[in-house]
């Protein structure tokens, strides 16, 4: 059975939360869920999802986070990865970015998240910032992220004074 | 000069010196001309709300001298920092105090980390923010698209408020 990719609807959302709270979001489901409906509602949130056999095995969800700017969260349930779905979910949401007019994707993980640094790569993501001790881990402590960089337009329109 | 905390009626005299600022272009992201009134309105919000700590600076008349948000981002703990300084009370020690107080505000809000973004040109600022102990994390490249759709980038800068050998809170 093949995988299809399609746009996030609403009837995905707990489905959503669920994988996303499995590693990629903080917080249960449930408030992943409603964080990421309110945003769909107000436009602010838009996705993909992977399905195989009317199961929902991956997700991409895009949250605007500035002007022309969306931040990435890709989310592949345990037993379907190194299957390709993460990076099929990747190529698909920044050409779906392309084609509504962003400028930029962003996404962090963690520096030793080699599975997320080379789906980065794959895509032509780079490293742009090494944040350090920035999220506060369950046990108390700070840890560092990287934060991910994918400029969708060509090098022509980049820079400008201001 | 003192640093205080704003409260919602500093809000028009808050949004009269950002306009200037944007009005010299080159400093902040928001390009001219600012809506005085409707910026007045949602700063005075996010002061009320508390979604934002807005600290003031001001000489011994009551003049407002610059002013430092504190706005908490998605990242739990963490908050951007946004400063801006009257053309008039640059290279007095307006800034410094500000950010002075800013860390200390965060400090006292149980915040770990203060983060901004600053243009790679504006060298003044960035050596300022670093003379506070903050760091260079990285340069987002073409973050931000301008009214004329140049692409800026941007340095994105840093102050752990944890000490690294600090317990876990």
């Amino acid at each position: 059975v093949s995988v299809a990719l399609r746009s996030l609807e609403p009837r995905d959302l707990l489905a959503v939360g669920e994988l996303a709270a499995a590693d990629a979001l903080p917080g249960p489901p449930e408030a992943i869920a409603d964080r990421l409906g309110s945003e769909l509602l107000a436009g602010a949130m838009w996705g993909l999802v992977a399905e195989r056999a009317g199961r929902l095995e991956g997700a991409a969800v895009v949250e605007t986070d500035g002007p022309g700017r969306g931040r990435v969260t890709v989310a592949v349930a345990g037993e379907a990865r190194r299957s390709g779905i993460g990076a099929a979910l990747a190529m698909a949401v920044a050409e779906s970015a392309r084609g509504r007019g962003r400028h930029k994707l962003v996404a962090t993980c963690a520096p030793g998240d080699r599975a997320a640094l080379g789906l980065a790569r794959s895509v032509g993501a780079g490293a742009e910032a090494l944040l350090r001790r920035h999220r506060r881990t369950a046990g108390g402590g700070l840890e560092d992220l990287v934060a991910l960089g994918l400029v969708l337009v060509p090098a022509p329109h980049r820079g400008g004074r201001a | 000069m003192r640093v205080r905390r704003a409260v919602p009626e500093d809000a028009p005299a808050l949004a009269e010196l950002f306009a200037a600022v944007v009005d010299e272009g080159g400093f902040v992201l928001t390009e001219p001309p600012l809506d005085i009134p409707i910026w007045a309105e949602r700063v005075a919000h996010s002061i009320a709300s508390g979604e934002a700590t807005i600290l003031a600076c001001e000489d011994a008349g009551g003049t407002l001298l610059g002013h430092l948000g504190i706005h908490p981002v998605a990242e739990p703990g963490v908050a951007e920092v946004g400063i801006n300084i009257a053309a008039h009370a640059r290279g007095l020690g307006a800034g410094r105090a500000l950010m002075e107080a800013g860390a200390g505000t965060a400090r006292a809000l149980g915040l770990h980390k203060l983060m901004l973004e600053v243009f790679p040109e504006n060298l003044v600022a960035v050596a300022l923010y670093a003379a506070g102990g903050w760091e260079v994390e990285g340069r987002f490249a073409a973050h931000h698209r301008r009214a004329d759709g140049a692409l800026r980038d941007v340095l994105v800068m840093a102050l752990a408020l944890e000490p690294a050998d600090a317990p876990p809170v």
